[in-house]
């Protein structure tokens, strides 16, 4: 009797909440992250420094970042020059402008592939466990046993610098601490009864990994990748203050900074406007990803 | 009863080990069952006496660094599980042999939907290519036949209660129809109203689908209610099997340890202050006594009892495993 009222009604309510289900998954996440004011500021804040860093070139050309000019060597800001110019005379408006499109690049790509390859390496050895788990850790182990900033320097002067040299250095000495962080948070979701219910259920271990684990970890996963991108970007501004990085004369927002501390006592606008951007890049990352952690876990939703 | 159907499920002598470095637990000690089509088995036993290593057992999900299987074999339709490789493994496991677990506060991942966990079994097992609307109308339909409305699968685990939760988790257990159901404790966890419900539901579904089951309980109530064969379980060893009628029928012989079980369920009718409890614990799983497990807390216990392990004595189909039925009429040895 029930089964029969249900089969003449099923097509339509099913079709109905499949709709509404692809609908709401992601409206749903994004309404709740609108709630969320603050990291809606840092949503904000992040489109505005990706839209400048990609329009860099219509708003000013990038021979101007490059142009000395010793007559207004260390200007402080004026009208002409907004913030101001640098040791060279160069106007540094552009030069942050422009260097925002290498720190950037280099923060978003390393974080990006440290979480992709940090991320499933972790997620693997956690949930199998046993020999995988032992040789890929000690392997980690011995990398990390290297001091960071050494290591990227070693993998560096071996490629040869470049961006793409940069970021790949930089990924590879993160990628143990971030492997090291998932593993430690897969280990607890792996005991939980509904991996096991999956197993009973079929699943192999990729499905479970996939759908029961990641999932789960997501949070985690979102909030360290946020935080790794200021991280990052201070990398890769070491690395070129110790002259491994982006090649002088070009402009990247850590170079700046480092090019500015010589000035520091004289004009301190040199390392507070740079400095500042990259406060504001990697708060609006750190708050973004406090929001999407929220907005994504269905227990939280209000 | 004239012709002796082919079981379902069969254990020979199986036997448990969980191995760490320090100590052996025998979990497990050589039991032996069968199970028929849409037949109801009941599992009872103290906490700890083996009943959930026996079913991860049979679905092979035991620990995969500690659990090892000593001995003994298990078949299910045919097959000889413990050979099977892993991927065959899995296209059995949801199919055609599903489990409830015990907690459904934590049996649901609590990040995804509940109607795309049921789904789940329907995809993994989705060797006829069912199309997304057939599948979303099994799910719709599973959903209704446990008592929630199917418009609720969007929901998430959290904003259940209790007894939903557990109605979603026995949906993904029979989403794919599955010949032998495993239940380990589906009440446990549910306060006696929504259990009365619960087992109430699994009876109507049983009698519907024809499913069988293996019923993990240490409630001796919900047993009488839904089981036709029942086990006893102790340290590890089936010590009393038998039709329900067998072991609920207080006039007929029984191991010294169900009289104990019984014993100590309150009576209404009889005035009493206290529980009568079986007196003493389980033994060490570790370090099992030598003859019978139960002989250290047994009211009836002889001197044969410290020495030698009982065998089973059979009298139709009910077996007991203790000395004392050596002397009784009916009951004869049995030797496997």
């Amino acid at each position: 009797m029930m089964r029969a009222e249900l089969n003449s009604e099923a097509p339509n309510t099913a079709a109905d909440i499949l709709v509404f289900k692809k609908e709401s998954r992601w409206k749903e996440i994004w309404r709740r992250l609108k709630k969320d004011r603050v990291a809606m500021m840092g949503l904000v804040i992040i489109c505005a420094v990706i839209f400048l860093a990609l329009a860099a070139n219509l708003i000013v050309p990038y021979s101007t970042a490059l142009k000395m000019n010793m007559k207004l060597r260390l200007a402080p800001p004026s009208a002409e020059h907004w913030f101001g110019c640098d040791g060279y005379g160069r106007d540094l408006l552009a030069r942050c402008l422009h260097g925002s499109r290498v720190s950037l690049l280099v923060g978003f790509a390393t974080s990006f592939a440290t979480l992709l390859a940090g991320g499933m390496l972790g997620a693997l050895v956690g949930y199998v466990g046993g020999k995988l788990d032992d040789l890929v850790m000690r392997a980690l182990d011995i990398f990390s046993s290297i001091p960071d900033t050494l290591f990227a320097m070693a993998v560096v002067a071996a490629m040869g610098p470049g961006i793409l040299n940069i970021c790949i250095a930089i990924s590879l000495t993160n990628i143990p601490g971030f492997v090291r962080m998932v593993r430690s948070s897969v280990l607890n979701i792996a005991e939980q009864e509904y991996i096991e219910a999956s197993r009973a259920g079929g699943a192999s271990v990729m499905h479970i990994l996939s759908r029961h684990v990641l999932p789960n970890a997501v949070g985690t996963l979102i909030v360290q990748t946020t935080a790794n991108v200021a991280s990052m970007i201070l990398t890769a501004a070491t690395l070129s203050f110790l002259g491994l990085g982006i090649n002088p004369p070009q402009p990247e927002w850590g170079a700046l900074v480092s090019e500015g501390k010589e000035f520091l006592r004289t004009a301190p606008h040199l390392i507070l406007i740079p400095g500042f951007m990259i406060c504001a890049a990697s708060f609006a990352m750190s708050v973004l990803g406090d929001g999407l952690r929220d907005a994504l876990d269905p227990r939280l939703r209000t | 009863m004239s012709k002796p159907a082919v079981p379902l499920l069969r254990v020979k002598n199986l036997s448990v080990e969980y191995r760490s470095d320090l100590e052996t637990v025998k979990a497990v000690n050589g039991i032996s069952f069968f199970l028929k089509k849409s037949e109801t088995f009941g599992l009872v036993g103290e906490t700890g006496a083996g009943k959930t290593t026996t079913a991860l057992t049979c679905m092979r999900l035991l620990p995969e660094n500690t659990g090892r299987v000593t001995g003994g074999e298990i078949e299910f339709e045919g097959k000889k599980l413990l050979n099977l490789p892993e991927s065959e493994m899995q296209k059995i496991r949801g199919e055609r042999m599903a489990m409830i677990f015990q907690d459904p506060m934590t049996s649901l991942n609590p990040v995804m939907p509940v109607g795309e966990q049921i789904e789940e079994a329907l995809k993994l097992h989705n060797e006829d290519n069912k199309t997304k609307d057939r599948i979303q109308k099994r799910v719709d339909e599973v959903l209704s036949m446990v008592g929630i409305p199917a418009s609720r699968k969007c929901e998430y685990p959290h904003q259940f209660s209790g007894g939903m939760k557990q109605r979603v988790v026995i949906a993904m257990a029979l989403v794919c129809e599955p010949a032998l159901l495993i239940a380990d404790e589906p009440t446990t966890a549910l306060d006696v109203t929504i259990q009365a419900q619960i087992i109430e539901m699994i009876r109507e579904l049983r009698e519907r689908l024809g499913t069988a089951m293996i019923m993990i309980t240490h409630d001796l109530g919900i047993v009488a209610q839904t089981c036709d064969n029942v086990a006893v379980m102790y340290a590890g060893k089936i010590i009393e099997m038998g039709t329900a009628e067998d072991i609920y029928l207080l006039s007929a012989n029984h191991h010294p340890y169900t009289m104990g079980l019984f014993g100590s369920i309150p009576n209404l009718r009889t005035k009493a202050r206290r529980l009568t409890p079986i007196p003493g614990l389980m033994p060490d799983p570790t370090n099992l006594p030598e003859g019978c497990s139960f002989s250290p807390r047994c009211f009836k216990k002889t001197s044969v009892c410290d020495e030698v392990s009982p065998g089973v004595y059979r009298n139709g189909t009910h077996r007991i495993s203790c000395h004392l039925l050596k002397a009784e009429n009916h009951w004869e040895a049995e030797r496997q």
